[in-house]
């Protein structure tokens, strides 16, 4: 038999405890807010109680993002996970193509010897196979000018949402601040993500929705540090 | 920014189905998450579960958090703990946590030092200490019933007490811990 809990002090910290005398007292007695802000309060002081903290396996944190995504996809994906399924994939499309591109480059560009011709044509290469992609009808495409006016790279995007930004030469930013990738729709920019590499030739990304609405792509430098909400600076634009 | 200002924008950021927001706090938290379910569950399977379980719903039911209810880390804590509690409750957990128990305390995890662990956070250190000054009759069940996941009359019987004088002992102490919390959110 389980004694009784007297009050609403007792309630509180039943609950926080996950007390399964908790589960005895009357529904709707002890949900009064004085009772769940005591209850709020036991819980947090609990959280602090010491516990050996465990390094996840790297497979968990995929595991728990596709059950996540699969019960509610993302409405802004992540432009890492993006760049890494379609990698994984090895699939010949058009960010496929990219991506494994801007590998191959980065790849040439660690090397000291390679000579500089070399990496020009690889380039060039790739600019090559994209074109062939780009002719598909619908396929749009948008070019990147800083505000010199000089091209720092190129945006595609496709009828089914797959978008790619490649050839990239974005500028560096300040030490202080980090570079943010958005779709200009009417209205409103829609944050894709932060570049975590300003020297990265490509950045794959999808959109779901009408992909008319895109009507061009943006890049700006942010603070270090927050998440803007709008783009600041703008260091980098192009309509499709 | 506060932290409380973080919590509020990282949430906004859930809300708003930024998949970089459930990143971040898997990052931030899946280590703290993981180890209290492991804690509780002594099983490593069934403690990934409870993880995968934890972040599914906050992806899923990000208004379920408010943050002037408390901090995110808490949130995710109590979520933790409610879950792993659920699953050492059910009969097939309970088997299982019991093979497993010696085989899981040989092969320890990477982890952290627990006195290092909230190093640093000022709320943290306060109820930790609040925690170590409470006599063993206080502390004891308190911790088996977070930890464990007994009931106040499982307490009395592991420790051969009357129900009565557990469940005062396990108020006293929480009233003490919660007054260290208090004391340090309201200091300047």
């Amino acid at each position: 038999m389980t004694a009784p809990l007297d009050d609403a002090e007792d309630r509180a910290i039943a609950r926080a405890l996950d007390a399964d005398d908790a589960a005895s007292l009357v529904t709707g007695v002890g949900s009064a807010d004085g009772d769940m802000s005591a209850t709020d309060e036991y819980r947090e002081a609990l959280s602090y109680l010491p516990f050996a903290e465990v390094e996840p396996a790297p497979e968990l944190e995929d595991r728990v993002l596709a059950a996540a995504l699969a019960r509610r996809p993302a409405a802004v994906p992540a432009l890492e996970r993006v760049a890494r399924r379609r990698s994984r994939a090895r699939r010949v499309t058009l960010a496929g193509t990219a991506v494994a591109g801007a590998a191959v480059i980065s790849l040439l560009v660690g090397t000291a010897d390679r000579p500089e011709r070399a990496l020009r044509g690889r380039i060039e290469e790739i600019a090559d196979s994209v074109t062939s992609i780009v002719e598909e009808p619908g396929t749009r495409t948008a070019t990147l000018t800083a505000a010199d006016r000089e091209s720092v790279g190129t945006a595609v995007l496709t009828t089914d949402g797959d978008g790619v930004l490649y050839d990239l030469a974005l500028p560096t930013p300040a030490s202080s601040q980090v570079l943010w990738v958005w779709l200009v729709t009417p209205g409103e920019h829609v944050r894709l993500g932060p570049v975590a590499d300003p020297d990265t030739r490509s950045i794959g990304f999808t959109v779901t929705g009408d992909t008319d609405a895109v009507k061009g792509i943006a890049v700006s430098a942010e603070p270090a540090g927050i998440t803007p909400s709008a783009p600041g600076q703008v260091v980098a634009a192009g309509p499709f | 920014m506060t932290a409380q200002a973080r919590d509020r924008a990282i949430a906004d950021r859930l809300a708003a189905g930024d998949e970089s927001a459930l990143r971040e706090v898997y990052h931030v938290y899946a280590g703290a998450v993981l180890g209290l379910a492991l804690r509780v569950t002594t099983n490593r399977a069934i403690a990934e579960d409870v993880t995968q379980d934890v972040f599914v719903r906050v992806w899923e039911q990000p208004e379920q958090y408010d943050p002037a209810r408390g901090p995110l880390r808490a949130y995710l804590l109590a979520m933790t703990h409610s879950r792993a509690v659920e699953r050492v409750r059910s009969e097939d957990a309970r088997r299982r946590r019991q093979e497993t128990a010696q085989r899981e305390a040989t092969s320890a995890p990477v982890s952290v030092d627990p006195q290092q662990a909230v190093i640093g956070h000022d709320v943290g250190v306060a109820v930790r200490d609040a925690l170590a000054a409470l006599p063993d009759s206080q502390r004891i069940p308190i911790e088996m019933a977070y930890f464990d996941g007994l009931s106040y009359r499982q307490v009395a019987s592991e420790l051969d007490e009357p129900e009565g004088t557990v469940k005062y002992r396990i108020r006293i102490g929480m009233q003490k811990l919660r007054a260290a919390l208090r004391a340090v959110e309201v200091s300047p």
